[in-house]
């Protein structure tokens, strides 16, 4: 077990969920997708503060867990009533600003 | 030799988790009985004849067992269950229909892992603890274990393809998200009591006489939340909402039959004996007697021949029946209390966990910190 | 051992993201997510993170996840297969991903390796009273600041579920 190989991972996690944010047009899963990136962004603070026998890497996790937990209520506060508005969670669907 | 240990004591663990669910069956079906006047499951076992002499002495315990219902319960309900139809709505994925009732199980009997059940006593010079793993979160792991719990009544919520399971899914995740909040809070009173997170600590610490209930002015608060809030996690007793069945049917459970079903209904069971034990744990001092101390040590109690029979293993033998009364007792209370109480109406039950239970511990919380803070100068 | 339990939960990880994008229903992008989340939990376990891995399966698997097949659950959403299908946007994924990837393969062929550190024993039993010690003098702004965020946004979340039910 490398730090390399864990690199390797959390930044694969990463690309996918980068990924599944731009290609997927389902609100929901795009808000899943941020959960994935900021999954992966917490393995590799928790890697490096293994690495470097400092803890103060895991201390930055729990304050990315309560921001996760913020962006998702706020989010799917957001989701709820865009959804009672337009009656869809597809992003093609919500283009009431495009000319 | 350590993974000798290790296996056997596993085995021993999930061995204890499957009775004390079925004790727990058997319990719900006599008490129920008792408050309703009723005489209960007394028949399956009972009416056997033979001319056999030899198998006169087999039938007398049937006999007995099945006036007192334990055939009924733990054989003929099983058997049934088994034989009959695996039944799968229409228009759901068979996978995640039959995942869910795993799901319900799996973390609750993860959770007793954790746990020690008997004093810590050495065999030929092996230590042997009395809890599978020994965590330094301990604690924390029977909470996210609690929270897992959740995924296999939102699916089995959502694969029954049945409004009534569907709502009863809905129901169950929410006042699981709700109540484990107070549960959370009851938890760093747990920890702030004892300074640690590791069960063993917990219950080393109370040993003597020092039980958690003694500990502050304030434990038997946290007692009583802790215990109301196992009763809404396990939803039982008047936190039935999920499973409602005046107006839901069977809640979430609804399209299961069978074996699945059977598997549902064991997981809720051991979920009130893991709540039972971790009351125990926490605030009774899990194996300590009180009264009297637990024989420790290697000295020599009775010569087997093979073998020693230690002071220690006598200590660990008692301490895990006084454990296990402690824990009976609470199911009993449990079971009781199902049966006594009617069922919260859907908005009682959420100012209940919101409104009192969540600002009642959150000020226990700090009350008992400035306890310890005060009585522990360091 | 460790090695192999390492693959085998980097593996369902992966494979559990991929599994986020490509599943139709939302449900089940849910349910593979929740296993990703767990499996990172594992590998938490396996880096001696044991407090945070417990966090994550509490907050992460047991609340947040929860809080979203609930939200699924509760809009009832369908499972229409719903794809960008721009050339720019297909472009746009192979330009961040093309680079990234042949950096890391690059480094991890080139033998460059960085082995654990031995971790004093000490360190790992008292993780939890560490963590709680750093929280509570080098990061008490900071605690302080996540607790009126965290309250802020709940009472936020609250207005905009709310507000909008009474309009209609």
């Amino acid at each position: 077990m490398n730090l390399n190989l864990l690199i390797l991972v959390s930044t694969t996690i990463f690309t996918l969920g980068a990924i599944g944010l731009v290609l997927r047009r389902n609100l929901i899963v795009s808000l899943m997708c941020i959960e994935l990136m900021l999954n992966a962004i917490n393995l590799l603070l928790v890697s490096f503060s293994h690495y470097n026998n400092n803890l103060d890497g895991q201390i930055l996790v729990i304050f990315v867990m309560v921001l996760a937990a913020c962006e998702v209520a706020v989010g799917l506060a957001l989701v709820i009533s865009i959804f009672k508005h337009f009656k869809s969670l597809d992003t093609k669907e919500i283009n009431n600003l495009r000319g | 030799m350590e993974y000798l240990i290790l296996f056997l004591k596993t085995a021993f663990v999930l061995q204890l988790v499957i009775l004390l669910a079925s004790t727990c069956t058997w319990f719900e079906r006599k008490v129920s009985a008792l408050i309703q006047d009723r005489v209960g499951a007394n028949r399956a076992g009972t009416f056997f004849t033979t001319k056999y002499i030899l198998l006169k002495p087999v039938f007398f315990v049937l006999k007995i067992l099945g006036i007192l219902g334990i055939v009924n319960t733990l054989f003929c309900d099983p058997v049934k269950a088994i034989f009959k139809e695996d039944f799968v709505p229409d228009g759901v994925s068979n996978f995640m229909h039959s995942l869910a009732p795993f799901l319900a199980v799996l973390p609750v009997f993860m959770a007793f892992a954790v746990i020690p059940i008997a004093p810590d006593f050495e065999v030929a010079g092996y230590l042997v603890t009395g809890q599978l793993a020994q965590l330094n979160v301990g604690v924390l792991f029977l909470f996210a274990m609690g929270s897992l719990a959740v995924y296999g009544v939102v699916i089995a919520g959502l694969t029954g393809n049945n409004k009534f399971s569907f709502l009863g899914g809905l129901r169950a995740s929410a006042q699981m998200i709700s109540y484990e909040l107070a549960m959370g809070v009851c938890f760093v009173i747990i920890a702030v009591t004892y300074q640690s997170l590791d069960f063993h600590t917990i219950i080393y610490a109370q040993q003597g006489g020092h039980w958690g209930i003694f500990s502050s002015p304030f434990a038997w608060i946290t007692m009583i939340i802790l215990f109301i809030v196992g009763m809404a996690e396990t939803k039982r007793g008047p936190f039935d909402m999920p499973e409602a069945e005046s107006e839901l049917v069977a809640g979430y459970f609804t399209e299961y039959s069978g074996m699945k079903f059977l598997l549902f209904w064991m997981g809720e069971f051991a979920e009130i004996a893991l709540f039972s034990l971790v009351l125990s744990v926490f605030f009774f001092g899990a194996w300590d007697p009180l009264i009297f101390d637990l024989p420790t040590g290697t000295g020599v109690f009775l010569n087997l021949g093979l073998f020693d029979f230690t002071d220690g293993m006598l200590g660990a033998l008692l301490g895990h029946i006084i454990l296990m009364s402690k824990v009976m007792f609470f199911c009993i209370l449990q079971v009781t209390i199902r049966w006594s109480l009617p069922r919260f109406r859907y908005d009682q039950l959420m100012d209940l966990g919101w409104k009192y239970l969540l600002p009642i511990s959150l000020v226990n919380l700090v009350l008992t910190a400035a306890w310890v803070l005060a009585t522990n100068p360091n | 051992m460790e090695t192999i339990i390492f693959y085998f939960l980097s593996g369902l990880c992966i494979a559990s993201a991929i599994s986020v994008l490509i599943f139709k229903n939302p449900i089940n992008s849910a349910l593979s997510l929740v296993v990703c989340m767990v499996g990172i939990a594992g590998l938490f376990v396996l880096l001696d993170a044991h407090f945070i891995a417990m966090i994550q399966l509490a907050v992460y698997a047991g609340a947040i996840m929860v809080l979203v097949l609930f939200v699924i659950m509760l809009l009832n959403v369908g499972s229409g297969y719903e794809i960008h299908r721009s050339k720019f946007v297909w472009g746009l994924a192979t330009l961040v991903l093309l680079p990234v990837f042949t950096y890391l393969f690059w480094i991890q062929l080139s033998g460059i390796s960085i082995t654990s550190p031995t971790m004093q024993q000490e360190v790992l039993a008292g993780t939890v009273e560490r963590i709680g010690k750093l929280l509570f003098t080098k990061y008490i702004f900071t605690f302080e600041l996540a607790s009126v965020v965290i309250l802020s946004a709940l009472t936020g979340a609250v207005l905009i579920a709310k507000s909008n039910s009474k309009k209609h």
